[in-house]
């Protein structure tokens, strides 16, 4: 049987224990958040947008994963309130690319480089174990984390697919 | 629920197309050929739908050049074109016949077309409305379209959580390559726009 997708658009959160199922999305300079306990086969992720707001973040604004701490709090709460144990939940990132580059090779947006390091630094407050990462570069990727096994598969248009 | 009406929404569009046309004419300038340009009209999407809006062409692998305005508004800019036709403009741009490799004279012809058009862009809105906005510099990448237009998303709307997005679909007339150029704007910007608009009527 075909796994179900539970798709994570820009900004969201989703959280799953149905062993069939996979959780997807496509980041550029996003970071894909991915977090497993395997205790209870349970996977979250959080598709992150900004490191940080610079003007103050509004509570207006119902994207859960607007900010990468926002979303690691909402993540682990989720996963926390449908039975996952805290101290199990072990880390897995993926994004953070710098896709435009000016012609002299200079990046003009940073927003991918602050992503990544503001996720590594979050997860490490929080005593979270990050163990494996594909981050940085100037390609996209297509991000599966397989709800079964935890595994997290990272597909790019250059280099093809890479297994977490 | 949409923040903008429909009534505002192709009044923008209206806006958005003249200004538009400020940019195909400076393209039809730097190739020496006709270039078609259509803005259907403007999506107003809710950052996280954004990727289903965009769904029919997320995944066609393009080349663009992205630059961000900063001044009265905040707005952004993004031509794409796809991979295949990439070599094809370039070789336009500098007066080739055919098509040239993604070298990096030929990237920064490509460069260089989205540049001018934007402050072509920038030029037509500051006479339409008189709101005076200044563009960043260029830069470009080459991916799949929907990850690229990540990026402007992020820049220009991620604080509302709301993005307007006008697609304006460019041709050069029966073989010629194609391109979009992507208008990105967020409501605030948006209000602005047609504050003025309506101020002038």
């Amino acid at each position: 049987m075909m796994p179900s997708t539970i798709h994570v658009a820009m900004g969201q959160v989703a959280v799953s224990d149905d062993r069939e199922s996979v959780l997807s999305t496509l980041v550029g300079s996003c970071v894909a958040l991915c977090l497993y306990d395997s205790r209870v086969k349970m996977a979250g992720m959080a598709h992150i947008m900004l490191p940080e707001s610079v003007e103050g973040k509004t509570s207006s604004n119902p994207l859960p994963a607007r900010y990468a701490d926002s979303a690691t709090e909402a993540l682990l709460k989720a996963m926390h309130r449908r039975g996952s144990d805290m101290s199990k939940i072990r880390a897995k990132i993926a994004g953070g690319a710098d896709l435009f580059h000016h012609e002299t090779g200079t990046s003009l947006f940073t927003i991918g480089k602050r992503n990544a390091e503001a996720t590594r630094r979050l997860l490490r407050e929080r005593g979270v174990r990050l163990m494996a990462e594909d981050i940085g570069g100037d390609h996209g990727r297509r991000v599966e984390f397989v709800v079964e096994t935890g595994e997290l598969i990272v597909a790019t248009r250059r280099d093809g697919e890479r297994r977490l | 629920m949409a923040l903008m009406s429909e009534a505002d929404a192709n009044k923008l569009g209206v806006i958005l197309n003249s200004c538009s046309k400020e940019s195909a004419r400076a393209l039809s300038k730097l190739i020496s050929k006709p270039v078609r340009s259509r803005l259907p009209g403007v999506m107003e999407a809710w950052v996280p739908s954004l990727e289903e809006a965009t769904e029919d062409i997320a995944d066609q692998e393009v080349c663009a050049v992205y630059l961000s305005g900063e001044g009265d508004v905040r707005i952004g800019a993004m031509l794409s074109t796809p991979i295949g036709e990439a070599g094809e403009l370039a070789a336009l741009l500098m007066g080739k016949k055919g098509k040239v490799g993604l070298s990096a004279l030929a990237k920064s012809s490509i460069t260089e077309a989205g540049n001018i058009m934007m402050g072509s862009f920038l030029n037509g809105l500051r006479k339409a409305t008189g709101l005076r906005v200044r563009a960043s510099a260029a830069s470009m990448g080459i991916d799949t379209l929907g990850t690229l237009l990540e990026l402007p998303v992020l820049d220009i709307a991620s604080r509302t959580g709301t993005v307007l997005l006008a697609r304006v679909r460019l041709r050069v007339p029966k073989t010629g390559p194609s391109a979009n150029l992507f208008i990105i704007l967020d409501h605030q910007g948006a209000r602005e726009i047609l504050a003025r608009i309506n101020a002038d009527s």
